[in-house]
C-alpha cells in the first residue's frame, strides 16, 4: 500500500488502470485514454525535474527474485525518455480523439495503447534486467494486439511482428541470463543496468559478456526496428492506421530500442573495446541506413514510404551509439528524439491526408497543399528535418554523429566509411522525401480531390506542434536539447561538438539567401509562367498526358542493373527475415519429422509386427493333432536324455 | 498415522468405487457423486495444508528400516497436489458439459477419472517404491482404458499400443526397484537418501520414467494418444497423468540419490534432445491434438532438465514448470476441444477467424497460449525463467541456448495454431453455439495461471525457495 501511490508506481498503473476502464467503458475510451496520458505525464514530468535538479525520486524496492534486487528506480536517461514517452502519448491520443462518430472499434487502440504506455514505463523504470525482461515481454503482447486495429490484413502483419519481435525475446533472455552469471562472476551486484554514480564499464573481452552483449544488442535493435528484423514494419504500414504507426515504430519501439542499446553501450559495457564487435554493429547501422532508404525510394504508397524512413533513422542513432564515443552517443540519442518528433509527424501528417482522401497511393495524390496548409507546412518541416537540412533538428544530430567519425577517423581512417554511408543514405534521404512532399502537396490535384479540406485541430495541432519542436531544437539544440535533455541523460557535463557551428548564424545566413532568391524571382519576373503548346508527332499534347507524377521519380533507379537484382530480391521477400525464420523452423521440423519420429513409429510398428510373427509362429505350434503334441514330448525326452548323459559323461 | 492424509489418498478411490451404484438408478447422480468427492478430496488437502502434524505414517512393513514414513506431505507435494485437484475439479465439471449424451460417459468413465486422480495423490506423498509402482500402475490400466473410450477398431488398438509402452517401462523400473531393494535392503527412498545412484538400477528405473512422462525415444505413444481419446481426458493426461514418471524421477533421482555429473550432463542432452525434436514436428504437423501432444513432450523435457540440473538450481523451476505446463496445456487441450465438439474436424487449415465465435474462449486459449510460450507477467514465464537460469547457472551455456531454441519453436507452433484457428482465414465463420459453460471454464483455468503469477513470491516461499 505504501507503493501504490508512489510517482513511479503510478506512471505504470495509471495507464494500466485507463486500459481497463476504457475496455470496460467504451463510450468515455477516448476521454479516458486523454485523462490517463495527462495524468501519467504529470508524474513523468516530475520525476524528470527532479533527476534535472539533482535529488533524484527514492526508488521503489520489489521483491527479490533468483537473488537479484530489482527496483524501480529512474535517472537522468530513464527520466528524459518517460518524459517523451508521455509526450509522444499525449499527442498521438489527441490526435485520434474525435467528440463523436469515428470508428466503432477504436477501443482496442485505446486499450491496447494504454497497456503498451504503462508497461514501457515499466521497462524504463526497471533497475534490474528481469524486471526489465518482464515488461518488455507484456510488450509484446499488448503491441500484437494493437496491431489488430485497422484496415485489411491486420493479422500476418501482427504475426509478422510477433514472430520477429518474440524470437528477439528470447534472445533477450537468453542475453541477459547470461549477464546476471557474468556479473556473479564479476562480483558486482548481479543483473543490474548500471546507474551512473559509481558506475563500472566492463570491457569486451570476455566470451560470456560478448555473448550478453550481443544477444541484448540484437533484441534492442530489433525493437527499434534495425535491418534486417524491420519487415514487420512496413507489413504494418498497410494495413495500421497512422496513430499506431507513429506511436509504435516510429516513437516508442524508437525510444526503448535504443534506450536499452546506450545502457548497453554506454554504462554497462564499453563497446570500444571490441573493435570486431564495434564493426559488427556500425556495419548494421550503416546497412540499415542504405538498404532502408533504398526501399524508400520507390515506394509508391506514402505510408510504406515512411515506414521504411522509420527503418533507415535506427541506423543513424546506431551508427551514433556504436561509434562508443561521448559525441556519437550523444548524437545517436539526439537523433533517436529528433527522429521520434519528426517522424510522428510525418506519420500524422499522411494520415490526415488519408482521412481526408480515402487514399495514400502517391498516384493518385498531389496538389494538396492549398487544401490543407497546416499540415503540408508540419509535413514540409519534418520532412526537412529528416532529410537533415540545416538549421533543422535532424541536421544537428547527424552532424554530431558525423563528427564521431571524423574524431575516430583521425587514428582509425576506416571509419569514415560509416560517415560516407551516412552522408549518402542522407541525399537519398532528401531525394525520397522531395518526391512524397511533391506527390502528396504539390503538383496537380487530381479531380476526384477537389472537395478536399483541412482536417479538425485534434488532428492538425500535434503534428504542427512537433514540427514547430523541429524549429526549435534545431535553432537552439545546445540550449534546449542537448542541455536539458542529452546531457542530464549521459551525465555528461557540456556537449561540445568539434570545430565551430552555430545553429543562429546558420539560419540567418540561409534566411538570408532564401530572400534574395524570393527577391529575384519576383523582380526577374520569372513567376508568370508563359504557357506554350507542345506537339508530339503533330499530335497536340494534353495537361494530363504530360503530367509527371511523383512515384516515378525514380523509377529508372530501379533498371540500373545491380539495384534491378536488389528490387527484385526485395520485393520477392528474400530479405525478409521473417521467410527466413518460417523455412528455416519448417524445414528443422520436416527434417526432424522424417529422421527421427516416423523412424521411431517405424520402428514402433516393426516391433508390434515381430511380436505378431512370434505369436503366429507359437500358434503354428498348436496344431490340435495328437501325433504332433507326441512328437513335441518325445523330441523333449530325447533332448533331456542326451544331456543327462552328456552330463553323467561329464561327471 | 496421520489421517487427513490417508483420507486424501483413500477418497478418491473410495469415490470411484462407489460412483458405480447412484449411476444406476439415476445417470445425472453419477457425475454428481463424483463431483462432490473430487470436493471432498479438495476439502482434505485443504486440512493437509493446515494441519500442524503433518508427519507420516506407516501403512504396512514390507522391508527396510521401520523409522522411515511411507506416507508423508511435504510443502511441494501439496502444491503440485494442489495444482491436480484444481485441475480435476475443472475437468470433471467439463465432462458434465462436454459429452452431449450421457451415454458418452458412462460410468466406468468417471469411475476411472477419480482413480486417476487418487493414484495421484497417492504418487505424490508415498516414499516407498512399492506404492510407486502400484499407483503407477492403477493409472497406467484406467490410462488405458479411458485412451481407448468409444471403443472403435483404432482407438482400442492405439490404447494398447500405449499399455504396451508404458508397461515395457514399468517393468524395467520394477527391475530397477528390485534392485535398489537387494543393493540397499530397502523399499523406502527414506533409508537411502545421499547415497549414489547405482548406475544399472538407474537406467532401468529411467525406462519407466521416460515412458510415462514422454521422453525421448518413448514418446511415441503421446501424440496418438491424443488423437483418438476424449478431450477431458487428454487434458487429464497432459496435464496429470503424464507428470507421474517425472514426480518419481523427482522423488528418486533428485531427492533421494546424489548424482554424479555425468547423469546430470546426458540427462540434460537426452531432455534437449527429446524438447527440440518434437518441437520441430509440432510446427509441421496439422491436427490440433498432435500439435499439442507433441508441445507437450517438447515442454516436459524442460522440466526433466530443470530436475537433472541439480536439486539447488532447477528443482523449484522444474516444479513450477510442471504446474504452468499442465494447467496450460491442459487449458488449450479444453479450449480448442470446445471448437471441435462445435465444428468438427481437427486439421488447423480449415479453421478461421473464430474470434467472433467464441469470444471467452479465445481470451483464455490466449492466456495460455501465452503461458505456455513462457511471457510475463503469466506462471509460464517465471517457470521458464527459472529453468533456463537453472541450466545456465549450472554452467552449461550451450545446453541453455538449446533450450532458447526449443523455447522459439514452441513460439512457433503455439502461434500458428492459435492463429490459424482464431485470426486467419478470409471470412468469420456463421455464428454458433458458445458453449458459454465449458468456455468459462477454460477462462477459469488460464486466469488461475495469471493470478498464480501475482502470488509467486509467497508460493515460492513456502515451497522453500525463498524467492
Amino acid at each position: 500500500m505504501r507503493y501504490l501511490f508512489q510517482p513511479m508506481t503510478l506512471l505504470i498503473l495509471i495507464p494500466l488502470v485507463g486500459a481497463l476502464l476504457a475496455f470496460l467503458i467504451r463510450p468515455a475510451r477516448r476521454y479516458i485514454a486523454i485523462a490517463a496520458a495527462l495524468g501519467t505525464g504529470y508524474f513523468a514530468l516530475r520525476i524528470f525535474l527532479d533527476g534535472l535538479s539533482g535529488t533524484g525520486t527514492s526508488p521503489i524496492h520489489l521483491p527479490e527474485v533468483f537473488g537479484i534486487a530489482n527496483r524501480l528506480q529512474a535517472d537522468g536517461l530513464s527520466g528524459v525518455i518517460l518524459l517523451l514517452v508521455s509526450g509522444f502519448a499525449l499527442l498521438i491520443f489527441l490526435y485520434s480523439f474525435r467528440f463523436r462518430g469515428g470508428p466503432r472499434d477504436d477501443w482496442k487502440f485505446f486499450t491496447f495503447a494504454l497497456l503498451t504506455y504503462g508497461a514501457a514505463n515499466g521497462a524504463l523504470l526497471a533497475s534490474s534486467v528481469l524486471l526489465l525482461y518482464f515488461f518488455w515481454g507484456i510488450l509484446l503482447f499488448t503491441v500484437y494486439g494493437l496491431l489488430f486495429y485497422g484496415r485489411g490484413d491486420v493479422e500476418t502483419a501482427a504475426r509478422k511482428m510477433f514472430v520477429l519481435n518474440g524470437v528477439a525475446d528470447f534472445l533477450l533472455l537468453f542475453g541477459l541470463l547470461v549477464f546476471i552469471i557474468y556479473t556473479k562472476q564479476q562480483g558486482v551486484e548481479p543483473g543490474q543496468l548500471a546507474y551512473f554514480p559509481g558506475m563500472r564499464r566492463f570491457a569486451l573481452s570476455d566470451p560470456l559478456a560478448i555473448t550478453a552483449f550481443v544477444c541484448i544488442a540484437a533484441a534492442a535493435l530489433t525493437k527499434a526496428g534495425a535491418f534486417p528484423m524491420h519487415t514487420w514494419i512496413p507489413k504494418a504500414a498497410e494495413s495500421a492506421p497512422a496513430e499506431t504507426m507513429a506511436f509504435i515504430p516510429a516513437s516508442l519501439d524508437k525510444l526503448l530500442g535504443i534506450y536499452l542499446f546506450v545502457r548497453l553501450c554506454y554504462s554497462i559495457f564499453e563497446i570500444r573495446s571490441n573493435l570486431t564487435v564495434q564493426l559488427i554493429f556500425l556495419t548494421i547501422g550503416a546497412v540499415t541506413v542504405l538498404a532502408a532508404v533504398f526501399m524508400a525510394l520507390v515506394q509508391k504508397d506514402a505510408m510504406r514510404l515512411l515506414s521504411y524512413h522509420a527503418v533507415s533513422q535506427v541506423g543513424y542513432m546506431i551508427l551514433g551509439i556504436a561509434s562508443g564515443t561521448v559525441l556519437g552517443i550523444a548524437g545517436g540519442l539526439f537523433h533517436m528524439i529528433n527522429n521520434a518528433i519528426y517522424k510522428s509527424a510525418l506519420f500524422l501528417g499522411a494520415g490526415a491526408v488519408k482521412r481526408q482522401t480515402g487514399e495514400s497511393d502517391l498516384e493518385k495524390l498531389g496538389g494538396l497543399a492549398r487544401a490543407m496548409p497546416v499540415t503540408f507546412f508540419s509535413f514540409l518541416i519534418a520532412a526537412l528535418a529528416i532529410s537533415g537540412v540545416p538549421p533543422l533538428n535532424g541536421f544537428v544530430s547527424k552532424w554530431l554523429i558525423y563528427q564521431s567519425f571524423v574524431e575516430l577517423g583521425r587514428t582509425q581512417p576506416f571509419f569514415l566509411i560509416f560517415l560516407i554511408a551516412g552522408a549518402f543514405g542522407s541525399v537519398l534521404t532528401l531525394a525520397s522525401f522531395l518526391k512524397l512532399t511533391h506527390s502528396l502537396f504539390l503538383g496537380r490535384r487530381p479531380k476526384a480531390l477537389e472537395g478536399v479540406h483541412e482536417v479538425g485541430f485534434t488532428k492538425w495541432f500535434p503534428p504542427l506542434l512537433m514540427a514547430l519542436t523541429c524549429i526549435a531544437f534545431g535553432l537552439f539544440a545546445f540550449r534546449l536539447p542537448l542541455r536539458y535533455l542529452i546531457s542530464p541523460a549521459l551525465s555528461a557535463s557540456v556537449i561540445v561538438p568539434l570545430g565551430h557551428f552555430s545553429p543562429l548564424a546558420f539560419a540567418a545566413i540561409m534566411l538570408i539567401i532564401v530572400s534574395l532568391g524570393f527577391l529575384i524571382y519576383v523582380v526577374g519576373g520569372t513567376y508568370r509562367p508563359r504557357p506554350r503548346k507542345v506537339f508530339l508527332g503533330a499530335e497536340e499534347l494534353t495537361e494530363e498526358e504530360m503530367h509527371f507524377s511523383g512515384p516515378h521519380f525514380y523509377s529508372s533507379i530501379k533498371n540500373i542493373k545491380i539495384f534491378f537484382e536488389f528490387y527484385r530480391f526485395a520485393e520477392g521477400g528474400s530479405f525478409d527475415v521473417f521467410h527466413y525464420i518460417q523455412g528455416l523452423s519448417n524445414a528443422l521440423g520436416r527434417t526432424l519429422k522424417r529422421l527421427v519420429d516416423d523412424s521411431l513409429n517405424a520402428f514402433a510398428r516393426f516391433i508390434r509386427y515381430f511380436l505378431d510373427l512370434v505369436g503366429k509362429g507359437f500358434s503354428l505350434l498348436h496344431t490340435g493333432g495328437l501325433p504332433f503334441y507326441l512328437g513335441w514330448i518325445l523330441l523333449g525326452i530325447l533332448i533331456l536324455i542326451l544331456l543327462l548323459i552328456r552330463g553323467g559323461g561329464g561327471a | 498415522m496421520n489421517v487427513p492424509l490417508l483420507l486424501l489418498i483413500a477418497v478418491p478411490f473410495i469415490g470411484g468405487l462407489l460412483v458405480i451404484f447412484p449411476g444406476r438408478f439415476l445417470k445425472v447422480l453419477r457425475w454428481i457423486f463424483s463431483l462432490l468427492t473430487v470436493l471432498g478430496t479438495a476439502l482434505l488437502l485443504v486440512l493437509n495444508f493446515t494441519s500442524a502434524s503433518n508427519k507420516g505414517f506407516r501403512l504396512w512393513h514390507i522391508l527396510g528400516s521401520a523409522e522411515s514414513p511411507q506416507f508423508f506431505t511435504s510443502p511441494i507435494t501439496l502444491v503440485i497436489a494442489a495444482a491436480f485437484v484444481f485441475l480435476c475439479l475443472i475437468i470433471i465439471l467439463y465432462s458434465f458439459g462436454f459429452f452431449r449424451k450421457s451415454e458418452e460417459a458412462d460410468t466406468e468413465y468417471y469411475s476411472l477419472m477419480l482413480f486417476m486422480l487418487g493414484s495421484a495423490m497417492g504418487l505424490l506423498f508415498t516414499n516407498d517404491l512399492v506404492f510407486i509402482y502400484i499407483f503407477w500402475e492403477i493409472a497406467a490400466v484406467a490410462s488405458w482404458r479411458l485412451i481407448g473410450f468409444g471403443r472403435t477398431q483404432e482407438k482400442i488398438s492405439i490404447a494398447a499400443r500405449t499399455l504396451l509402452i508404458n508397461f515395457f517401462g514399468s517393468a524395467f523400473m520394477l527391475v530397477g526397484f528390485a534392485l535398489l531393494a537387494s543393493e540397499f535392503g530397502s523399499l523406502n527412498l527414506g533409508d537411502m537418501v545421499g547415497k549414489p545412484m547405482p548406475v544399472l538400477a538407474g537406467i532401468f528405473i529411467l525406462c519407466g520414467v521416460f515412458a510415462k512422462s514422454a521422453v525421448i525415444p518413448l514418446y511415441i505413444w503421446v501424440p496418438s494418444a491424443y488423437a483418438v481419446s476424449p478431450t477431458p481426458v487428454v487434458a487429464l493426461l497432459a496435464g496429470m497423468v503424464e507428470n507421474f514418471g517425472l514426480i518419481a524421477f523427482m522423488k528418486i533421482f533428485v531427492e533421494t540419490f546424489a548424482l554424479s555429473g555425468a547423469w546430470h550432463l546426458s540427462l540434460l542432452w537426452i531432455a534437449l534432445a527429446s524438447s527440440i525434436v518434437t518441437g520441430g514436428v509440432a510446427l509441421v504437423v496439422k491436427d490440433y491434438r498432435r500439435i499439442l501432444g507433441y508441445s507437450t513432450v517438447s515442454q516436459l523435457a524442460f522440466v526433466l532438465a530443470g530436475f537433472a540440473i541439480s536439486p539447488a538450481l532447477g528443482m523449484i523451476g522444474a516444479i513450477l514448470f510442471m504446474i504452468a505446463h499442465g494447467l496450460g496445456k491442459a487449458t488449450l487441450l479444453m479450449g480448442y476441444g470446445i471448437v471441435e465438439r462445435e465444428m468438427g474436424g481437427r486439421d488447423i487449415r480449415h479453421k478461421g477467424r473464430l474470434v467472433a465465435n467464441f469470444p471467452i474462449l479465445f481470451t483464455g486459449v490466449i492466456i495460455a497460449t501465452l503461458s505456455v510460450i513462457g511471457l510475463p507477467p503469466l506462471l509460464g514465464f517465471f517457470a521458464k525463467l527459472d529453468v533456463i537460469f537453472g541450466i545456465l547457472s549450472s554452467g552449461r551455456i550451450l545446453i541453455g541456448a538449446g533450450f532458447i531454441l526449443a523455447s522459439i519453436l514452441t513460439l512457433l507452433y503455439m502461434l500458428r495454431l492459435f492463429s490459424s484457428v482464431f485470426l486467419m482465414g478470409k471470412k468469420p465463420e456463421p455464428q454458433m453455439s458458445q458453449s458459454v459453460f465449458l468456455s468459462i471454464l477454460v477462462l477459469v483455468i488460464s486466469l488461475s495461471l495469471f493470478g498464480a503469477s501475482f502470488a509467486i513470491k509467497p508460493l515460492l516461499v513456502y515451497i522453500g525457495a525463498g524467492g
